[in-house]
């Protein structure tokens, strides 16, 4: 669930020509409207263009996370007239703005001046933080308070989608489109089409490291072998003076490769496990939302499979030093 | 075989032919062996002597094929040795030899009919057949107690028993012994000893001995003494004080 659901249909300003045509549409998918309007808001003589929501918090309830993010005070109420809620981001602005580094908290009074002209003071209900850089950089009000401040009646700015089944996404942006309502169809990504650039670039890096894991991997699984030969040559000498040939003392240590790459997937899966689940309850905030690993099955099997190969091929080098030694050097340690 | 070339009468297992072997130290050339020649009859009990660098253990190691000749021939079972593939002298050294280190050299993550097994496996040998043939090995040493016993759990002279008991695992036509009793003390030494000519005259084993003291090669058949690399003397002791036992082969 977030604070605007998966897609969006806007337009400029206050439409009345955005319609309820998707109303329409099959069952799993949920509505609900909005007021987006431009404010100048001012506290402590300080004034910033904010962005304010005409909201039905009865409706928003059911549909976006907006009412269960609130960090300080409470939420709306259906007939509030008089009270403001914040986003995070433009709390930490009047704090930040006000000099004196108090918290803009619940109890507060703000002033906002709307697009027509009308002034009118609000006193802060409560801050909501839903991890979303829309929702927290916006100031919500009641729809009933906006449409009497607008004079407006049963008009919207935006529709938002919500659906039950979220792979449905495209398929239903298609049908949408096909319904004309109006207005500009967005979905979540096309809104912070951004963030495709920044997982492109959590990708690289994400590549990058994997590289070098299976790179160090390779290394440290080389050095163990290394080390295990060394200190075992005296009966490498032993075992081929007693008749073992080049493939059997080969195929031991590459067994004994296999082995540490097997132990160390499973202990790597199991950390990583452990850290997927750990981050799935206590996600990292970041400002366009909640980070939330993902593990994708079909990567994860190629991974584990390059860590094992690359693991057992780098046991090979060390493996066929040790097997092709002289017999008396190794009995003797050199 | 690729090399197989057949020497001499089948009555001899080992003939060397004016054998060297030569290390370089540095810009130094040393000679270990400068020419050896010698014949081992099947069944014979031959200890090697000399002092310290006179080439004894390296005449061993040449023979068991653990280390390359500088030049010469040696000849195992009626096959030129030292000219086969790496491959074929593996196959070599477990079927025709059976080696005794001065040092043991047991595996010690392994129990003792473990470390019996181990060649017998080698070899392809079933597990149980295995087990059947280390079980006989270890009584014939007399350590049938001690079947399921690690090294570090064994005496000196009990850890020389098993690996003389694995050297003789698959049945070699040679045993070679580097200074079997160097590491034991006088009574196990002399057990060790009792143990070789045992095998030797119950078993008719071929041993080939190196040892640095006479008293212990004397027991042999025959002692070769070597000194700077060549065969400075050569003579047959009397062993027919021996009181044969009553264990039959194995």
């Amino acid at each position: 669930m977030t604070a605007m659901g998966s897609i969006v249909i806007k337009e400029k300003g206050i439409s009345s020509t955005l319609n309820w045509k998707v109303s329409g549409l099959d069952n799993g998918v949920h509505l609900i409207s909005r007021f987006n309007n431009g404010v100048s808001l001012s506290y402590k003589n300080k004034t910033f263009g904010e962005f304010a929501n005409g909201i039905s918090p009865g409706k928003e309830a059911g549909f976006s996370i907006l009412s269960k993010s609130v960090i300080d005070g409470g939420f709306l109420d259906e007939d509030d007239t008089s009270d403001v809620v914040l986003g995070k981001e433009v709390a930490d602005k009047l704090k930040k703005e006000s000099n004196d580094g108090v918290i803009v908290k619940s109890g507060e009074k703000i002033q906002m001046l709307y697009q027509n002209g009308k002034k009118r003071h609000y006193r802060v209900k409560g801050v909501v933080d839903t991890k979303d850089f829309i929702a927290t950089n916006s100031v919500f009000v009641t729809r009933k308070e906006m449409e009497n401040v607008l004079g407006l009646k049963n008009k919207a700015s935006e529709i938002c989608v919500k659906l039950e089944d979220p792979a449905a996404l495209n398929e239903i942006k298609k049908d949408i489109r096909g319904l004309d309502t109006g207005g500009k169809i967005l979905t979540w990504s096309d809104k912070a089409g951004f963030l495709e650039d920044v997982m492109k670039g959590v990708d690289v890096i994400r590549q990058i490291l994997s590289g070098v894991s299976l790179l160090l991997t390779a290394v440290i699984i080389s050095i163990i072998i290394y080390i295990n030969t060394q200190s075992k040559k005296r009966q490498i000498g032993i075992l081929k003076a007693i008749g073992a040939g080049n493939s059997v003392v080969l195929s031991m240590f590459m067994i004994q490769s296999a082995i540490f790459a097997v132990l160390g997937i499973a202990l790597g899966s199991g950390i990583f496990l452990g850290i997927t689940n750990y981050l799935k309850i206590n996600p990292i905030s970041l400002p366009f939302g909640d980070l939330v690993p993902y593990v994708e099955k079909n990567l994860a099997i190629t991974y584990v499979l390059a860590f094992f190969f690359s693991s057992v091929l780098a046991g090979l080098y060390p493996a066929r030093r040790a097997a092709k030694g002289v017999i008396i050097d190794s009995i003797r340690g050199e | 075989m690729e090399n197989r070339v057949i020497r001499g009468s089948g009555d001899l297992i080992l003939e060397t032919e004016d054998l060297k072997k030569s290390y370089m130290t540095g810009h130094v050339e040393t000679h270990a062996l400068c020419g050896i020649n010698m014949d081992i009859k099947r069944g014979e009990f031959v200890a090697v002597m000399g002092p310290s660098g006179s080439g004894k253990t390296t005449l061993l190691n040449l023979t068991g094929m653990l280390d390359e000749p500088t030049r010469g021939a040696i000849y195992i079972d009626g096959h030129n040795v030292a000219n086969l593939k790496e491959s074929q002298k593996t196959k070599f050294r477990l079927t025709k030899l059976g080696f005794v280190f001065q040092f043991f050299n047991l595996f010690p993550e392994l129990t003792a009919l473990e470390n019996i097994c181990l060649p017998l496996m080698l070899k392809g040998k079933l597990k149980r057949e295995c087990v059947k043939r280390a079980t006989k090995l270890l009584s014939l040493v007399g350590l049938k107690e001690r079947l399921s016993h690690y090294p570090s759990e064994l005496s000196g002279g009990e850890q020389q028993r098993v690996s003389i008991a694995r050297a003789l695992a698959n049945r070699p036509a040679l045993i070679l012994a580097d200074e079997p009793t160097a590491n034991l003390d006088s009574t196990t030494a002399a057990e060790i000893m009792s143990l070789f000519k045992q095998l030797n005259k119950e078993q008719n084993e071929t041993i080939l001995m190196v040892t640095h003291e006479k008293e212990f090669a004397e027991e042999a058949d025959r002692v070769i003494q070597l000194k700077d690399g060549l065969v400075v003397d050569e003579y047959h002791t009397d062993t027919s004080e021996y009181q044969a036992g009553t264990q039959s082969k194995v």
